[in-house]
Protein backbone atom coordinates (compact mmCIF):
# COMPACT_ATOMS: atom_id res chain seq x y z
CA UNK A 1 0.00 0.00 0.00
CA UNK A 2 2.96 2.26 0.20
CA UNK A 3 3.32 4.38 -2.85
CA UNK A 4 6.24 6.72 -4.29
CA UNK A 5 6.36 10.25 -2.99
CA UNK A 6 7.82 13.16 -5.31
CA UNK A 7 9.70 14.16 -2.54
CA UNK A 8 11.91 11.26 -3.27
CA UNK A 9 13.26 12.67 -6.05
CA UNK A 10 14.95 14.77 -4.01
CA UNK A 11 17.50 11.36 -3.14
CA UNK A 12 17.98 10.95 -6.75
CA UNK A 13 21.27 13.46 -6.94
CA UNK A 14 22.97 13.85 -3.31
CA UNK A 15 23.88 17.41 -4.12
CA UNK A 16 20.38 17.83 -4.23
CA UNK A 17 19.61 16.80 -0.78
CA UNK A 18 22.88 18.40 0.46
CA UNK A 19 21.13 21.66 -1.36
CA UNK A 20 17.94 21.32 0.77
CA UNK A 21 19.61 19.92 3.77
CA UNK A 22 22.23 22.08 4.55
CA UNK A 23 23.07 25.35 6.12
CA UNK A 24 20.26 26.97 3.97
CA UNK A 25 19.16 30.08 5.80
CA UNK A 26 21.59 32.89 3.70
CA UNK A 27 19.92 35.04 1.56
CA UNK A 28 21.67 34.28 -1.62
CA UNK A 29 23.98 37.77 -3.10
CA UNK A 30 21.85 41.26 -4.25
CA UNK A 31 23.18 43.16 -6.31
CA UNK A 32 24.49 47.08 -5.38
CA UNK A 33 23.80 47.85 -9.19
CA UNK A 34 20.49 49.84 -9.58
CA UNK A 35 18.42 47.64 -11.53
CA UNK A 36 15.13 47.66 -12.74
CA UNK A 37 11.73 46.75 -10.91
CA UNK A 38 10.52 43.04 -11.84
CA UNK A 39 7.26 43.46 -13.57
CA UNK A 40 4.25 42.78 -11.60
CA UNK A 41 3.67 39.07 -10.77
CA UNK A 42 0.53 37.68 -12.71
CA UNK A 43 -1.95 35.57 -10.80
CA UNK A 44 -1.95 32.22 -12.08
CA UNK A 45 -4.26 29.09 -10.96
CA UNK A 46 -4.32 25.98 -12.27
CA UNK A 47 -6.52 26.79 -15.28
CA UNK A 48 -4.26 29.79 -16.15
CA UNK A 49 -1.03 27.44 -15.83
CA UNK A 50 -1.86 25.29 -18.60
CA UNK A 51 -2.33 28.47 -20.99
CA UNK A 52 0.51 29.70 -19.38
CA UNK A 53 3.15 26.69 -20.60
CA UNK A 54 0.99 25.97 -23.52
CA UNK A 55 1.87 29.33 -25.15
CA UNK A 56 5.82 28.21 -24.89
CA UNK A 57 5.38 25.03 -26.88
CA UNK A 58 8.43 24.99 -29.60
CA UNK A 59 10.76 25.91 -26.28
CA UNK A 60 12.49 24.14 -23.82
CA UNK A 61 10.72 25.48 -20.57
CA UNK A 62 11.97 25.15 -17.09
CA UNK A 63 9.11 26.10 -14.67
CA UNK A 64 10.17 26.96 -10.93
CA UNK A 65 7.94 27.51 -7.88
CA UNK A 66 9.49 29.00 -5.45
CA UNK A 67 9.15 31.58 -1.99
CA UNK A 68 10.50 34.12 -0.59
CA UNK A 69 9.82 32.07 3.06
CA UNK A 70 10.88 29.28 2.06
CA UNK A 71 15.51 28.99 1.99
CA UNK A 72 16.32 26.56 -0.54
CA UNK A 73 14.12 27.94 -2.76
CA UNK A 74 16.37 31.37 -2.42
CA UNK A 75 19.62 29.47 -2.03
CA UNK A 76 19.13 27.81 -5.65
CA UNK A 77 17.46 30.62 -7.04
CA UNK A 78 21.13 32.61 -8.31
CA UNK A 79 22.19 29.31 -10.13
CA UNK A 80 18.64 28.75 -11.43
CA UNK A 81 19.40 32.15 -13.22
CA UNK A 82 22.64 31.73 -14.71
CA UNK A 83 21.85 28.55 -15.92
CA UNK A 84 18.77 29.94 -17.90
CA UNK A 85 20.66 32.88 -18.92
CA UNK A 86 23.41 30.91 -20.71
CA UNK A 87 21.27 28.55 -22.14
CA UNK A 88 17.89 30.92 -23.08
CA UNK A 89 19.93 31.69 -27.05
CA UNK A 90 19.58 27.85 -27.45
CA UNK A 91 15.96 27.97 -26.38
CA UNK A 92 15.66 27.63 -23.01
CA UNK A 93 12.38 29.79 -21.34
CA UNK A 94 11.86 30.08 -17.71
CA UNK A 95 9.00 30.06 -15.87
CA UNK A 96 9.22 31.48 -11.91
CA UNK A 97 5.87 30.96 -10.06
CA UNK A 98 5.97 32.50 -6.50
CA UNK A 99 3.69 30.46 -3.71
CA UNK A 100 3.93 33.28 -1.58
CA UNK A 101 0.68 34.24 -0.17
CA UNK A 102 -0.66 37.74 -1.54
CA UNK A 103 0.09 39.97 1.23
CA UNK A 104 3.30 38.98 0.31
CA UNK A 105 3.12 40.21 -3.14
CA UNK A 106 5.70 42.87 -3.04
CA UNK A 107 8.15 41.11 -1.12
CA UNK A 108 8.69 38.72 -3.90
CA UNK A 109 9.10 41.00 -6.31
CA UNK A 110 11.60 43.02 -4.47
CA UNK A 111 13.86 39.93 -4.19
CA UNK A 112 12.79 39.45 -8.11
CA UNK A 113 14.12 42.72 -8.33
CA UNK A 114 17.65 42.36 -6.75
CA UNK A 115 18.53 39.52 -8.36
CA UNK A 116 18.00 40.99 -11.77
CA UNK A 117 14.80 39.42 -12.81
CA UNK A 118 13.58 41.24 -15.34
CA UNK A 119 10.73 39.38 -17.15
CA UNK A 120 7.47 38.75 -16.21
CA UNK A 121 7.01 35.97 -13.53
CA UNK A 122 3.72 34.71 -12.26
CA UNK A 123 1.60 34.32 -8.03
CA UNK A 124 0.33 31.31 -8.15
CA UNK A 125 -3.67 31.76 -7.31
CA UNK A 126 -6.65 29.16 -6.39
CA UNK A 127 -6.77 26.07 -5.02
CA UNK A 128 -3.78 24.30 -4.06
CA UNK A 129 -4.99 20.72 -4.46
CA UNK A 130 -5.69 22.01 -8.69
CA UNK A 131 -2.60 23.68 -9.18
CA UNK A 132 -0.47 20.89 -7.67
CA UNK A 133 -2.21 18.30 -9.91
CA UNK A 134 -1.86 20.78 -12.68
CA UNK A 135 2.04 21.11 -12.38
CA UNK A 136 2.48 17.87 -11.48
CA UNK A 137 0.37 14.99 -10.59
CA UNK A 138 3.10 13.45 -8.66
CA UNK A 139 4.33 16.44 -6.65
CA UNK A 140 3.54 16.27 -2.78
CA UNK A 141 3.63 20.42 -3.00
CA UNK A 142 6.65 20.90 -1.12
CA UNK A 143 8.55 23.53 -2.64
CA UNK A 144 11.25 24.46 -4.53
CA UNK A 145 9.78 22.56 -7.06
CA UNK A 146 11.02 22.07 -10.71
CA UNK A 147 9.14 21.15 -13.67
CA UNK A 148 11.12 20.62 -16.92
CA UNK A 149 8.83 20.46 -20.76
CA UNK A 150 10.35 19.45 -23.68
CA UNK A 151 9.85 21.63 -26.69
CA UNK A 152 6.57 19.51 -27.21
CA UNK A 153 5.53 20.56 -23.99
CA UNK A 154 6.00 16.63 -22.51
CA UNK A 155 7.15 16.69 -18.67
CA UNK A 156 11.28 15.56 -19.47
CA UNK A 157 11.64 15.79 -15.21
CA UNK A 158 10.20 16.98 -12.45
CA UNK A 159 12.11 17.17 -8.49
CA UNK A 160 11.03 19.28 -5.53
CA UNK A 161 14.08 20.42 -3.46
CA UNK A 162 16.91 22.39 -4.01
CA UNK A 163 19.49 22.00 -7.73
CA UNK A 164 22.44 23.77 -8.19
CA UNK A 165 23.11 24.85 -11.33
CA UNK A 166 24.83 21.94 -12.86
CA UNK A 167 21.80 20.20 -11.80
CA UNK A 168 19.69 22.56 -13.51
CA UNK A 169 22.06 22.11 -16.73
CA UNK A 170 22.11 18.95 -16.92
CA UNK A 171 18.27 18.38 -16.69
CA UNK A 172 17.47 20.64 -19.80
CA UNK A 173 20.26 20.86 -22.00
CA UNK A 174 19.46 17.06 -23.27
CA UNK A 175 16.30 18.50 -24.73
CA UNK A 176 17.84 21.56 -26.06
CA UNK B 1 20.22 11.47 -19.55
CA UNK B 2 19.02 7.68 -19.53
CA UNK B 3 21.78 7.05 -16.87
CA UNK B 4 20.27 9.65 -15.05
CA UNK B 5 16.44 8.56 -15.67
CA UNK B 6 17.18 4.97 -14.79
CA UNK B 7 18.68 6.38 -11.32
CA UNK B 8 15.36 8.43 -10.58
CA UNK B 9 13.55 4.78 -11.67
CA UNK B 10 15.79 3.05 -8.95
CA UNK B 11 15.30 5.37 -6.16
CA UNK B 12 11.72 6.05 -6.46
CA UNK B 13 11.19 2.42 -6.28
CA UNK B 14 13.71 2.52 -2.57
CA UNK B 15 11.79 5.11 -1.65
CA UNK B 16 8.66 3.27 -2.73
CA UNK B 17 9.12 1.42 0.45
CA UNK B 18 9.23 4.87 2.58
CA UNK B 19 6.25 6.40 2.14
CA UNK B 20 2.72 5.80 3.96
CA UNK B 21 -0.13 4.67 1.96
CA UNK B 22 -3.66 4.29 2.99
CA UNK B 23 -4.48 1.16 4.69
CA UNK B 24 -0.83 1.24 6.55
CA UNK B 25 -0.47 1.46 10.25
CA UNK B 26 1.18 3.93 12.46
CA UNK B 27 5.10 4.00 12.16
CA UNK B 28 7.16 4.34 15.65
CA UNK B 29 3.99 4.34 17.62
CA UNK B 30 6.43 3.52 20.69
CA UNK B 31 8.89 6.06 20.11
CA UNK B 32 8.85 8.70 22.94
CA UNK B 33 9.20 12.59 22.12
CA UNK B 34 9.57 15.20 24.34
CA UNK B 35 6.30 17.49 24.75
CA UNK B 36 5.73 21.26 25.26
CA UNK B 37 5.20 20.32 28.91
CA UNK B 38 8.40 18.58 28.93
CA UNK B 39 6.94 15.00 29.19
CA UNK B 40 7.82 12.31 26.89
CA UNK B 41 4.63 10.88 24.65
CA UNK B 42 4.50 8.72 22.32
CA UNK B 43 1.97 8.55 19.20
CA UNK B 44 1.02 5.17 20.99
CA UNK B 45 0.32 6.93 24.24
CA UNK B 46 -2.18 9.39 22.92
CA UNK B 47 -3.95 7.14 20.82
CA UNK B 48 -7.57 7.38 20.63
CA UNK B 49 -10.53 4.82 20.80
CA UNK B 50 -11.94 6.01 17.67
CA UNK B 51 -9.04 7.15 15.96
CA UNK B 52 -5.39 9.32 15.94
CA UNK B 53 -4.47 12.51 14.28
CA UNK B 54 -1.11 12.90 13.56
CA UNK B 55 0.23 16.29 11.97
CA UNK B 56 3.70 16.76 11.05
CA UNK B 57 3.66 20.71 11.75
CA UNK B 58 6.21 23.40 12.71
CA UNK B 59 6.73 26.85 14.10
CA UNK B 60 8.11 28.66 11.01
CA UNK B 61 6.75 28.03 8.03
CA UNK B 62 4.05 30.54 6.52
CA UNK B 63 1.98 27.42 5.32
CA UNK B 64 1.90 26.26 8.53
CA UNK B 65 1.36 29.10 10.49
CA UNK B 66 -2.12 29.94 8.56
CA UNK B 67 -2.94 26.71 8.97
CA UNK B 68 -2.13 26.46 12.83
CA UNK B 69 -5.12 28.16 14.18
CA UNK B 70 -7.48 25.57 12.56
CA UNK B 71 -5.48 22.80 13.74
CA UNK B 72 -5.25 23.89 17.38
CA UNK B 73 -9.11 24.01 16.95
CA UNK B 74 -9.78 20.55 14.95
CA UNK B 75 -7.20 18.94 17.45
CA UNK B 76 -8.55 20.33 21.17
CA UNK B 77 -11.98 19.84 19.71
CA UNK B 78 -11.77 15.96 18.37
CA UNK B 79 -9.03 15.01 21.14
CA UNK B 80 -12.83 15.30 23.19
CA UNK B 81 -14.64 12.97 20.96
CA UNK B 82 -12.41 9.96 21.08
CA UNK B 83 -9.56 10.78 18.73
CA UNK B 84 -5.77 11.09 20.03
CA UNK B 85 -4.07 13.32 18.94
CA UNK B 86 -0.46 14.49 18.68
CA UNK B 87 1.48 17.73 16.55
CA UNK B 88 5.07 16.82 15.83
CA UNK B 89 7.54 19.29 14.60
CA UNK B 90 10.35 17.05 13.05
CA UNK B 91 12.68 20.36 11.67
CA UNK B 92 16.43 20.48 12.48
CA UNK B 93 16.19 23.17 14.89
CA UNK B 94 19.74 24.25 14.40
CA UNK B 95 18.54 25.61 10.66
CA UNK B 96 15.47 27.71 12.44
CA UNK B 97 15.49 29.34 15.83
CA UNK B 98 11.88 29.50 15.20
CA UNK B 99 11.95 25.77 15.98
CA UNK B 100 13.37 25.62 19.02
CA UNK B 101 12.02 23.38 22.01
CA UNK B 102 11.44 27.08 23.37
CA UNK B 103 9.52 28.55 20.90
CA UNK B 104 7.40 25.63 20.18
CA UNK B 105 6.32 26.07 24.00
CA UNK B 106 5.85 29.93 22.98
CA UNK B 107 3.86 28.78 20.11
CA UNK B 108 2.10 25.72 21.85
CA UNK B 109 1.05 28.73 24.30
CA UNK B 110 -0.06 30.64 22.19
CA UNK B 111 -2.25 28.82 20.29
CA UNK B 112 -4.38 27.35 23.67
CA UNK B 113 -3.12 23.98 22.52
CA UNK B 114 -4.77 20.99 24.76
CA UNK B 115 -2.79 18.20 22.09
CA UNK B 116 0.73 17.62 22.73
CA UNK B 117 3.44 19.16 20.37
CA UNK B 118 6.23 17.45 20.64
CA UNK B 119 10.02 17.22 19.05
CA UNK B 120 10.89 14.33 16.83
CA UNK B 121 14.77 14.42 18.09
CA UNK B 122 15.80 12.54 15.19
CA UNK B 123 13.58 13.55 12.24
CA UNK B 124 13.43 9.44 12.06
CA UNK B 125 9.58 9.55 12.69
CA UNK B 126 9.04 12.09 9.97
CA UNK B 127 11.19 9.33 7.97
CA UNK B 128 9.11 6.32 8.98
CA UNK B 129 6.10 8.20 7.89
CA UNK B 130 7.60 9.23 4.76
CA UNK B 131 6.63 13.03 5.68
CA UNK B 132 8.01 15.41 3.13
CA UNK B 133 6.76 18.52 4.10
CA UNK B 134 4.69 20.85 6.42
CA UNK B 135 1.92 20.56 7.82
CA UNK B 136 1.52 17.00 7.00
CA UNK B 137 -1.34 15.23 7.95
CA UNK B 138 -2.34 11.62 8.81
CA UNK B 139 -5.38 10.15 10.50
CA UNK B 140 -5.72 6.77 11.78
CA UNK B 141 -9.28 4.85 12.37
CA UNK B 142 -9.86 2.79 15.53
CA UNK B 143 -8.17 -0.04 14.48
CA UNK B 144 -4.86 1.56 13.35
CA UNK B 145 -5.13 2.09 9.72
CA UNK B 146 -4.50 5.01 7.95
CA UNK B 147 -7.56 6.23 6.73
CA UNK B 148 -6.76 10.37 5.77
CA UNK B 149 -3.41 11.68 4.60
CA UNK B 150 -3.31 14.98 3.16
CA UNK B 151 -3.86 18.79 4.07
CA UNK B 152 -6.56 20.81 6.58
CA UNK B 153 -8.70 22.60 3.66
CA UNK B 154 -8.90 24.12 0.41
CA UNK B 155 -7.44 27.76 1.47
CA UNK B 156 -4.53 28.31 3.47
CA UNK B 157 -3.98 31.99 3.13
CA UNK B 158 -7.71 32.91 3.46
CA UNK B 159 -9.81 30.97 6.32
CA UNK B 160 -13.25 32.56 5.10
CA UNK B 161 -12.55 31.08 1.28
CA UNK B 162 -12.74 27.62 2.74
CA UNK B 163 -14.79 25.95 0.60
CA UNK B 164 -13.48 22.39 1.38
CA UNK B 165 -12.90 21.30 5.48
CA UNK B 166 -11.13 18.26 4.08
CA UNK B 167 -9.60 17.38 7.95
CA UNK B 168 -12.93 18.16 9.65
CA UNK B 169 -14.87 15.92 7.37
CA UNK B 170 -12.18 13.26 7.77
CA UNK B 171 -12.42 13.24 11.70
CA UNK B 172 -16.16 13.75 11.35
CA UNK B 173 -16.26 10.59 9.38
CA UNK B 174 -13.59 8.32 12.01
CA UNK B 175 -15.42 9.37 14.82
CA UNK B 176 -18.40 7.98 13.48
CA UNK B 177 -16.84 4.70 12.26
CA UNK B 178 -16.73 5.77 8.84
CA UNK B 179 -14.12 5.67 6.19
CA UNK B 180 -13.77 9.60 4.86
CA UNK B 181 -15.15 10.18 1.70
CA UNK B 182 -12.14 12.14 0.44
CA UNK B 183 -9.21 10.23 1.56
CA UNK B 184 -6.15 12.08 0.30
CA UNK B 185 -5.24 15.73 -0.48
CA UNK B 186 -2.67 18.17 -1.34
CA UNK B 187 -1.57 21.41 -0.80
CA UNK B 188 2.02 23.32 -0.62
CA UNK B 189 4.05 23.30 2.19
CA UNK B 190 7.46 23.80 3.67
CA UNK B 191 10.18 20.83 3.31
CA UNK B 192 10.54 19.12 6.43
CA UNK B 193 14.13 20.14 7.40
CA UNK B 194 15.48 16.72 8.53
CA UNK B 195 18.31 16.26 10.50
CA UNK B 196 21.23 14.81 9.49
CA UNK B 197 21.94 10.97 10.32
CA UNK B 198 24.67 10.27 12.06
Amino acid sequence: MRSARPFAAVLVLAALVLAGCGKIDREPPVSTAPVAAAPELTPVAAEQLRDVLAARRGKVVLVNVWATWCPPCREEFPDLLRAYHELQPRGLDLVLISADFEAQREKARAFLTGLGVGFPTFLKTGPDGMFIEALDPGWSGSIPATLVLGRDGTKRAFWDGAASYEEFRNAVEPWL
Amino acid sequence: MKTVVTALVVVLLAASAMALGLGDGIPMGDVKMKNVDGNEVSIAAVKGAKGTLVVFTCNHCPYARAWEGRLAELGNTFQTRGIGVILINSNDAAEYEEDSFENMQVRAAKLGLKVPYVVDATSDVARAFGAGKTPEIYLFDAAGKLVYQGTVDDNAEKPEAVTKTYLRDALTAVVAGQVPEVQQTKALGCSIKFRSKA
